[in-house]
Order: structure tokens, then sequence, then C-alpha cells
């Protein structure tokens, strides 16, 4: 299941495409699981076809999704985050929750800790 | 009367399948609850008039086809023939262009499930795969009807000779290529209406709901076509049958009794008949059910009677 939300500042092709990102780094959609048609979801969520069909093309370009004539839209396989980086991100949301942290605010300890450890 | 039996057969047939199939059919009904009830009513209204809609084309074509076999009997019969299968197309096409749109909440927030609707979702693999297969033996049947038929004194090819002996009217070329014909085009109107089925946006309020009227919508699309499909081909065989039996008998000069048969064509001329008959009843039995299916509500009329509640809440997350 996606949502879209027009209070959300993040355009709509950018709220699919994350969402769809999200779920299949962790695990939600399955290797192999095939996505609707780009018509299907564009009328359902009640946006340009165009918009999703630049979610799947971004989605297709950061190796995300395969797409082929016969066999449609397609999860690619081995895109799956590992069972420790899942488990570790449970615990930190659960301790961010702990302190009363928002989204914006646990992001903003990921960003800091993401840029202190990237090798130079 | 052969008519007369034919129909209290059928509704009889009708009548052992609604009752053995109550709980499935009793699963195709829910009970709305709190404020979406009346968006519900009104997009199941929506449905049942399109469903009239469809009945009344096909009704009306039906009658138009009649008329025109009345005024041009040149044509031998083929308007009539071709009548169930082309009253069908009508009705699939208003069944598939007409507006249902699920009325909308309104809501700043859409959402969208993620598994592919395809023509073929909404219903059981043999559900389209029998029609299928029926709709190819008719074709096959026409070619081969086509090789055995003989021409009739004008040149048309609706009479089959055995023997010395020619009988008709016989589904040769004259009635095979239109039967062909017609039946590509009630397998292009059944995949367009099924795809349409698929591809209508889907309701965020009514999960439910909305899956029970593509399986119903789908029903009827299928028994509908299919029925159309047996009913035609039910007729041609039985005419084939009637008309091979009677070329393959050899008749005595005086009294017209039956002196003896050709074989194998009087056994396959037997067979038409007997198989014509049965497909005919099958596609009356379907076309009825299609209207059942039609006519039926989606929406219980009585809360609370322990059926399954639509999801009008559950769907808009806070």
């Amino acid at each position: 299941m996606i949502t879209i939300d027009d209070g959300d500042p993040r355009p709509p092709f950018e709220q699919i495409r994350g969402q769809l990102a999200d779920q299949i780094r962790a695990g939600t959609l399955a290797a192999g699981q095939r996505l609707p048609a780009v018509r299907q979801l564009a009328v359902d969520l009640r946006v340009a076809a165009g918009t999703v069909a630049r979610a799947y093309a971004a989605l297709e370009t950061a190796g995300l999704l395969t797409t082929s004539r016969g066999s449609g839209t397609r999860v690619r396989p081995d895109q799956e985050l590992g069972a420790d980086s899942r488990s570790s991100a449970r615990r930190f949301v659960q301790a961010q929750r702990r302190d009363g942290a928002n989204l914006d605010e646990a992001l903003s300890a990921v960003r800091v800790e993401w840029t202190r450890d990237t090798p130079a | 009367m052969i008519f007369l039996a034919f129909i209290l057969l059928t509704l009889v047939i009708v009548a052992i399948v609604g009752v053995t199939s109550r709980k499935r059919t009793a699963a195709l009904s829910i009970t709305v609850s709190g404020t979406g009830t009346a968006a519900a009513r009104r997009f199941a209204r929506t449905i049942l008039l399109r469903n009239i809609g469809v009945l009344a084309v096909t009704g009306v074509v039906l009658g138009l086809l009649n008329l025109v076999n009345d005024a041009q009997p040149g044509w031998y019969g083929l308007p009539l023939m071709l009548a169930p299968g082309l009253a069908a197309v009508a009705g699939l096409l208003v069944f598939a262009l007409a507006p249902t749109r699920m009325v909308s909440t309104g809501s700043s927030r859409r959402s969208a499930d993620l598994l592919p609707r395809r023509p073929w979702s909404y219903g059981p693999a043999w559900g389209f795969l029998l029609p299928l297969i029926a709709a190819a033996a008719v074709i096959a049947f026409a070619i081969v009807a086509g090789f055995a038929s003989s021409p009739t004194p004008d040149g048309s090819y609706r009479s089959i000779t055995v023997g010395s002996s020619t009988s008709g009217p016989y589904p040769g070329w004259f009635y095979g290529l239109p039967l062909i014909g017609l039946t590509v085009l009630l397998a292009a109107a059944t995949l367009f209406a099924l795809g349409r089925i698929a591809s209508s946006p889907r309701s965020e309020s009514f999960g439910e709901l909305d899956r029970i009227v593509r399986v119903l919508a789908t029903r009827v699309v299928m028994q509908l076509s299919s029925g159309a499909l047996f009913l035609y081909f039910g007729g041609v065989l039985l005419f084939a049958g009637w008309a091979t039996t009677n070329a393959a008998t050899v008749f005595a000069p005086g009294d017209g009794g039956v002196v003896s048969n050709v074989q194998p064509a009087a056994f396959i001329g037997l067979s038409e008949v007997i198989v014509g008959l049965l497909m005919a009843l099958l596609g009356g039995v379907l076309v009825v059910l299609s209207l059942l299916d039609a006519t039926r509500q989606p929406l219980a009329r009585v809360a609370g009677t322990g059926n399954k509640k639509a999801d009008a809440a559950s769907a808009h997350p806070a």
C-alpha cells in the first residue's frame, strides 16, 4: 500500500518513489514481485500516468526495479537491507520514540552519523 | 412445446445452481456502516443502473435482429443465428464504456495497493478457460462444417450432401464465416469489458465493496458472453445435426418412412443434435444467471446480520 498526501511538501513523484524504495529495502515488496501497471497506480492515486512512470523510471535507474515488455515491472532481487541493518534501525527508532523525537529529528541524527562515518 | 420444456428445464437448473451456491453468493454482499453508507449506496445504485442498461441494450439488439430476420428472408436466418452473440457484444460494450467511478470522499490522502489487477483477477481460472476452449471449438467446427458443406443452387454454401441426398440449412461457409467473425468479436468485447473492470479506479474507502463489485461484474461479463456463445453454438449444432441426419436418412418413396441410415453421417448428425441441445441449455442457464447477478445488490439491506462490513473507516489513516 502506498499513500499520496496533498499536504506533504514533497511532490507526488517523490512520495511514490520514496515509499516504493522504502518497501523494497525493508523487504515488504519481495524480490521478483510484480508491481501494478503505471495506469492502474495512476488512476488509484489520482495522479498523472507520467508521475508514476517517472517514479518507476527513477527506481529502475537506482537498480531497485526492472522492467521488461513481457513481465512488466518487478522488484529486482537482492535489494533488501540485511537483517542486522533492519534490526538496528528498529532499535534506533524505538529509542528515538522513547526520547520523544519525531521522524525529522530522527533522520537528522542519522544524517549526522552518516556524515561523521563517511570515509574521506 | 419443446421451447417451453427448454425454458422450464433452464429455470430448474438455475434454481438448483442458486440453492447449491447460496453460501458463495451470500459472500458477495456486505453491510456498510457509519458515514460511508450514503456514498456506498450511491455507488451501488450506479452499478445497478449500468447493469440494467446492459440488459436493456442486449434486449433491444435481440429484438432488432429478430425484426431484421423477419424483414430479410433472403438472408436465410443469418441475423437470427448471430442475434445472441451480437446482442451480447452490444451489452458488453455498454458494460465496458458506462462510467461507474466510485464516489470519492474528496480526501487529501489517496492510497493504492501494490497488487496488479488483471482482467482475470476476479474469477476462477476455469471460468475464463472454458469459454476460451468453447470459442476455439466454435471456430474449429465452423471450418470443418464449411469444408463438409455443399453449395445450394444459388451458389451459397449452406447445405450438406450425403451420398445423393442434400439437406439444409447447414452451417457451411455461408453461416460459418460470419460465425467465426462473431466469435472473434465476442472474445474481443469480453476481454475489453474485463480489462475495464480491472483498470477502473480502486475505492480507497470501500476496499471490500470494491472487490465484491469487481467479482460480480466479472461474473456478469463471463456469464453473458459464455451464455451467448453456447446459445448460438448450440443452435448451430442443432441445425447442423438436423440437416446431417436428414441427408443421411434414406426415406421410402411412398409413405416417407425411414428405409436406412448412411453411417457414420447419421451418427454424427444425432450427436450434433444432442450436444447442440446441451450447449443451448447451458447457454440459457448462463444467460439467466447473468441476469440474476446483474440485478444482485452488493450491499445488504439490513445492517448487523452477520455479513461482512465494508472497511469505510479503516481505510482512512488518521
